[in-house]
């Protein structure tokens, strides 16, 4: 039969096939797509082939013309080039803008450059995600990474109201940029097997605690923790204090004699990487040292989940239980506040590390 | 009357960017009305100028030029050192600006839009025929219209126009005045010298502004037709661009002109701008009164009068400054007549109708036309049915003279020349018998147009055309002509004038009862007892068609109009079914929507015929006469097929039936819908859809030398093969009827979707089975399509061939999906055999499920609730049916009737043809999206129509041209009253 020269379809409302767009978003082309949807059974009694991939094809040109609008959301809202419904728009936009955990792990803490775009061929190999679909993410990272980039304010708010995302979806873009931006190292072996998913929760504990709203980490912060070095003096009493909160039970066995031997190692990895982190060398290798020096001695060690929970909970003591700081900080009012210090680095240190230690 | 226009230029938004150094774009807007051009300031570097300019004021002498010209608003890139670019241009209509919503103002005034000069504002896409859309322009333009009573009559400002066959809902139609029609011609710029040396671009635009100027032109010429009839609207307007090519271009405008009052608006408050026959103003010259009468005479009686149990109509001398002093003492009369309601009585009356009946008495309202004192005549009979179409046209401007008033006489005469209503859904009653499709064509040799101000050659084609129109229905003892149409094919300088008809006898008194339903309820009773007498209707009807709706059915227009002896030998004929007494035909064949109360059984469906032949390889003259030759055995051939297929399907009778010969050598398209009444009532449910819908195609084509000469049995086994046509698939409705006959209304739901198919393949041999393949194939397409909007109806559907190569056919279909309730599904499943493993919503209910319609109440509730997810979702519905399925039409804002040119100079990069062309699909949506919602938000366009689409694609230079005239009208819609009622 021959093909039509011409043979177009086009409604006054945009009824978007949500199937055929997964398939396109996930990067097949219009052939691959067209036959995965015929072994899905789409085809009606008495529809052909053709029928199939002309439709395909109508939904494809009409997805490509939806692309070009796409880049600047807030337009696309506006565009009456195709007619579609507020809800559809909405969750057109999500879906465009939504990401493979797998894909987006590899792009993560990396400056989204056409240098990187090149090496997408790669990510595809690791990831088995399509070519296409690869650069579609790689481009949506990169288009909000350039405008919230140029803008001030709150970065979370920014995303939202310049990309209409929902909530969920902006938190995690503002996780990727805050990655991007302070560059984490977050591709070193021993990394590898966390998920995008685990950077995003500490990545989003970081934002949290220790970032304003346009995503700067307090350098101030990390200037005053290096105060925190003075508790290395304490070490004793601080073992004393984490271990009476443990105690009845609150570990295992394993953990329990680890702590007790190994305590002041802990510690002092804990302390080391507080007051290193205003070095921003040392801020970037933030996950790798929290890996090697705390998750992995205690895995090691035969730590259950619990354990950590336990552990985190107990050396998140208040400073002001030992003795001397007690005094200090009554004494010089307008001293450093240790306690509020100690607090703030380990409430989102704590999640990191149980997050780490969970996968 | 002089006017003065206002233009501010606010803002304009997302600008392309025209200055790649810096990426942005100096913007600036020039205005422009007839020869005058204003500019605003340039606004540097900015995508999204503000220009907030101040008023610019164009003093216009006549509001003809208004009319006629577009504002254009043209914006600018300003380019210090070269010349200016153009980023794009918004052609504004001014005439909706001029209309002084004489239907429509009593209840726009309180929405407060209407208090002063009418405006319109807003953001408008700015259109380049090159790229598209490029941004939009926030403007307010206003209108300010100085009465001037000398120039009065000249003046068509105020008529209104809808595209839609049928009377607008919320108005009720006054009077009936006749078939209008102009007719315009012009230079083509794209064949002017001055093309060899400008831009593709360049004569583009300048076909644009014509096109658009020529358009104008051509309603308002419509207008003052109307006025001078006494009417104030133009309803079933249709205008038709013919791009001749080397001769030029011809724009042609044809309608139904009317009085129409809104129903809730008392005729007695004219608007100041009101041409109602009759009102103060018309009355100061004795000539005016003289014409008055005239025309109140050949006025059907107001359903008013004929109708005592409406309130307000009860009295109707008491109605003050009555608007027809001739007719006003008439209804008295005619009241009194009524009552008596003898059939003797009657057939005086309707003198007319009836007379045409009987043989012999068919002349007589022409003679009483004719007589020289008319006017007594005419007051006699003034409740009587005539009236036909004034043909305005001829009309002459009135002078005082008494030998004028003879002239007048002598026009009105004239004026029943053509007795042409280009409606296609009329009120029930109103019809009392269908004659059958008339159709006349003609082939013409298009010769150079010399003084493109003379328009006499195509008038005359035209008249003659339609003169053989009127002579078939005379012939058919009808005497009107409904649903009329006409039609061209060009094909390099061969051109087929086709204009087709449905002959019907009709009562012009059951107008008025379309309007107020209730007041039809209650009156119908006594219309409806002369009807029955006449007509022989009997209650049986009821029963045996299952119509639960209409408290009368009727099925009076089937019969035959004529007596059986005149009736041509080997017509068939049977016993009415219903009234058992009239005898009926066996099939009846229309162009019309089925008319109202007709019972039904069965269901529609779509009957397509397509006849294809070769065309011998001659040229001009030689061409024209092969084609006139062989015109009448194309129109044989389709008929036979369209026949055949009835049968095979079981039905009796096609309506809305369309025909187009398109030229290479003529395609034909009818589609038609039926209902039928007496045999296939009968005919076994599964297979019987008795309404059908068809569009019939024929066209010959191709290059070849060779005639085929056809065997008979060859032709059987193709014929045979072309007659098994799919059926829909269970969930699927195929009409061409704006509802599917034989589905109750209320089991429509919802506008779901217009849709646009356009499909230009290869045609390897012009044969009829390719044709119907490929016809077949985007059928079936249609329908894989829209699957996951099924289950469905697909209304309204019209399709249109085209051949522009030798070896090419282009066929586009248009329709509107509509959503359907669950019984219809489930009928559906039934009919296709329940062998299809199941329909999702289970075939157990049992058969006849969307007979009884109650029933189908709680499935429609939960369809219901699915269903409002839709609506108020969109912008704007755009539907090709006259009606809001669903909804209610609250207001009509206007017709309109754009006429897009869009070329591309890199078709590889856009996609190919087919990126091309869906590209162009979309804006020209969003373009109709954006103009419909300035006219104060109408959320609705109704009556789509996309009449022409011309398509000339040029891959070897990566370039392709797209011409597109689409229309419709405006509305308002509101969708509350359907919540309710479910």
């Amino acid at each position: 039969m021959l093909i039509p020269e011409l043979d177009i379809f086009v409604g006054n409302v945009f009824i978007i096939d949500w199937e055929i767009f997964k398939l396109w978003l996930d990067g097949h082309e219009c052939p691959s797509a067209a036959s995965i949807l015929q072994q899905r059974g789409s085809l009606m009694a008495g529809a052909t082939m053709d029928m199939l991939h002309g439709d395909v094809l109508d939904h494809y040109r009409s997805f490509s013309t939806l692309e070009r609008l796409l880049e600047v959301p807030t337009l696309f809202v506006e565009q009456r080039v195709l007619q579609i419904s507020p809800n559809d728009q909405t969750d057109i936009i999500e879906k465009y803008y939504d990401f493979d955990d797998a894909v987006m792990r590899e792009l993560i803490g990396k400056k989204p450059s056409s240098k990187l775009r090149k090496e997408l061929d790669d990510v595809c190999e690791k990831t088995g995600v399509l070519v296409r679909s690869c650069r579609r993410q790689f481009d949506n990272v990169r288009r909000i990474y350039k405008q919230v980039d140029e803008m001030t304010g709150n970065v979370l708010d920014n995303i939202r109201q310049q990309f209409l995302l929902p909530d969920p979806l902006a938190r995690r873009y503002a996780a990727i940029l805050f990655l991007d931006w302070v560059r984490f190292e977050t591709h070193k072996r021993k990394l590898a097997h966390l998920t995008f998913n685990d950077f995003f929760v500490c990545a989003d504990g970081l934002l949290r605690h220790w970032a304003d709203e346009e995503c700067e980490l307090d350098k101030e912060f990390f200037q005053d923790l290096r105060e925190i070095k003075a508790i290395l003096e304490r070490e004793k009493e601080a073992k004393t204090v984490t271990l009476r909160k443990l105690e009845g039970g609150r570990l295992s066995t394993d953990a329990a004699g680890d702590l007790t031997q190994n305590f002041r190692s802990l510690f002092r990895s804990l302390v080391n990487i507080a007051t290193g982190l205003y070095r921003s060398r040392e801020l970037k290798d933030l996950f790798i040292d929290l890996q090697e020096k705390i998750v992995e001695p205690c895995k090691c060690a035969r730590w259950t989940q619990s354990d950590m929970e336990s552990f985190i909970a107990a050396i998140n003591f208040d400073v002001s239980e030992i003795e001397t700081f007690r005094r200090q900080v009554t004494g010089a009012a307008g001293e450093t506040d240790l306690p509020i210090l100690w607090r703030r680095y380990l409430r989102a240190v704590g999640p990191c590390i149980l997050q780490l230690f969970a996968s | 009357m002089p006017g003065k226009v206002k233009v501010r230029v606010l803002a304009g938004r997302n600008l392309p960017v025209m200055d790649r150094a810096n990426d942005t774009t100096d913007a600036f807007v020039e205005i422009r009305l007839g020869t005058v051009t204003q500019k605003t300031d340039v606004c540097r570097r900015s995508l999204n100028p503000q220009w907030n300019s101040d008023w610019f004021r164009f003093e216009v002498q006549d509001d003809a030029e208004l009319q006629d010209e577009p504002l254009q608003i043209r914006v600018m890139d300003h380019d210090t050192y070269s010349a200016h670019d153009a980023i794009g241009k918004v052609y504004l209509s001014l005439s909706p600006l001029l209309a002084p919503e004489l239907i429509s103002r009593a209840d726009t005034a309180p929405s407060g839009s209407a208090g002063g000069p009418s405006v319109i504002s807003g953001w408008i896409p700015i259109y380049d025929t090159l790229h598209g859309i490029r941004g939009e322009v926030n403007v307010m333009v206003k209108v300010d219209l100085f009465s001037d009573f000398n120039k009065f009559r000249h003046s068509s400002c105020g008529v209104q126009y809808f595209s839609s066959p049928c009377v607008p809902a919320g108005h009720c139609v006054q009077a009936m005045l006749g078939f209008v029609h102009e007719l315009v011609v012009n230079d083509d710029p794209e064949y002017q010298w001055i093309d060899k040396i400008r831009t593709p671009r360049a004569s583009n635009e300048a076909r644009q502004t014509l096109f658009s100027k020529l358009s104008g032109e051509v309603q308002r010429r419509i207008g003052v037709n109307v006025i001078e009839a006494g009417g104030n609207a133009v309803i079933g307007y249709r205008q038709c661009f013919d791009l001749e090519g080397e001769t030029g271009i011809v724009v042609r405008g044809i309608g139904t002109a009317v009085s129409l009052v809104r129903t809730e608006a008392r005729p007695s408050s004219p608007s100041p701008l009101s041409r109602q026959p009759g009102s103060g103003r018309d009355r100061d010259s004795s000539a005016v009164e003289g014409s008055t009468a005239a025309s109140a005479g050949l006025r059907p009686v107001p359903s008013v009068q004929l109708m005592p149990a409406t309130p307000e109509q009860e009295q109707p001398p008491a109605t003050p400054p009555s608007p027809r002093p001739f007719a006003a003492p008439a209804p008295a009369a005619s009241r009194g007549i009524l009552a008596a309601a003898h059939q003797f009585v009657k057939d005086r009356l309707s003198f007319r109708r009836r007379g045409s009946r009987r043989t012999g008495a068919r002349a007589l309202s022409r003679e009483a036309f004719s007589t020289p004192n008319f006017q007594p005549v005419i007051e006699a009979a003034a409740s009587s049915t005539t009236s036909s179409g004034a043909d305005t046209k001829l009309l002459a401007q009135l002078v005082t003279t008494s030998a004028q008033q003879r002239g007048q006489q002598q026009d009105n005469y004239e004026s029943a020349e053509f007795p042409f209503i280009t409606l296609r859904t009329f009120p029930s009653g109103f019809i009392t018998h269908i004659g059958g499709t008339v159709s006349a064509r003609s082939v013409k040799l298009l010769d150079r147009i010399h003084h493109p101000e003379e328009s006499e050659t195509r008038d005359a084609w035209w008249a003659e055309v339609r003169t053989e129109v009127r002579s078939h229905c005379k012939s058919l003892a009808c005497n009107v002509v409904l649903g009329y149409e006409e039609a061209t094919t060009i094909w390099d300088d061969v051109c087929v004038l086709s204009a087709y008809g449905t002959a019907a006898t009709v009562n012009f008194a059951a107008l008025g009862l379309s309007e107020p339903l209730a007041a039809a309820r209650c009156d119908s009773r006594e219309v409806r007892s002369a009807l029955r007498l006449d007509a022989s209707l009997t209650s049986q009807a009821l029963v045996i068609l299952e119509e639960p709706d209409s408290s009368v059915s009727n099925c009076a227009p089937c019969h035959l109009p004529y007596s059986q002896g005149s009736a041509p030998a080997s017509a068939l004929q049977f016993n009415c079914a219903v009234c058992r007494k009239s005898k009926v035909p066996d099939v009846v064949f229309s162009t019309i929507e089925p008319p109202g109360g007709l019972p039904v059984t069965g269901r529609g469906c779509l009957v397509q015929a397509r006849v294809c032949r070769e065309k011998a390889d001659v040229k001009s003259e030689v061409l024209a006469k092969e084609v006139s030759d062989r015109l009448p055995f194309l129109e044989y051939e389709l008929h036979r097929q369209l026949l055949t297929k009835l049968r095979i399907l079981g039905m009796n009778a096609l309506f809305d039936l369309t025909r187009r010969i398109t030229e290479t050598v003529a395609s034909n398209r009818e589609a038609f819908n039926i209902s039928d009444q007496d045999e296939s009532g009968r005919t076994s449910d599964e297979e019987s859809e008795d309404e059908e819908d068809k569009p019939e195609l024929d066209l010959a084509a191709g290059n070849k030398d060779a005639c085929i000469l056809e065997m008979d049995d060859t032709e059987d086994a193709d014929l045979l093969s072309m007659l098994m046509s799919r059926p829909p698939p269970e969930l699927f409705d195929l009409v061409s009827t704006s509802s599917v006959p034989g589905v109750p209304e209320r089991l429509l739901l919802d506008d779901r979707q217009l849709f646009t198919r356009i499909v230009r393949t290869k045609l390897s041999s012009a044969s009829n089975r390719q044709l119907a393949q490929t016809v077949e194939k985007i059928i079936q397409g249609l329908y894989f399509k829209l699957r996951k909007l099924a289950p469905c109806a697909l209304c309204g559907l019209r399709f249109s061939v085209d051949l522009p190569e030798d070896d090419e056919i282009q066929i586009s279909v248009y329709g509107a999906a509509l959503s359907v309730s669950a019984p219809l599904s489930k009928q559906a499943s039934l009919r296709s055999a329940g062998a299809e493993n199941g329909s999702a919503d289970g075939t157990g209910e049992g058969p006849g499920g969307d007979r009884s319609a109650g029933r189908a109440g709680s499935v429609t509730g939960a369809l219901k609730a699915q269903n409002s997810l839709w609506r108020g979702d969109y912008d704007v519905i755009i539907t090709p049916l006259p009606h809001v399925t669903g909804g209610k039409v609250e207001r009509w804002l206007g017709n309109l009737n754009f006429f897009f040119i869009r070329e591309c100079t890199g078709l590889r990069e856009v996609g190919g043809l087919n990126g091309f062309m869906q590209d162009l699909g979309s804006p020209r949506c969003w373009l109709w999206c954006a103009h419909t919602s300035l006219r104060s938000e109408g959320t609705q366009l109704v009556s789509y129509f996309m009449s022409q689409c011309v398509l000339l694609p040029n891959p070897h230079k990566n370039q392709a041209q797209c011409l597109v005239n689409v229309g419709g009208d405006a509305v308002l819609v509101g969708h509350a009253a359907r919540s309710d009622d479910g």
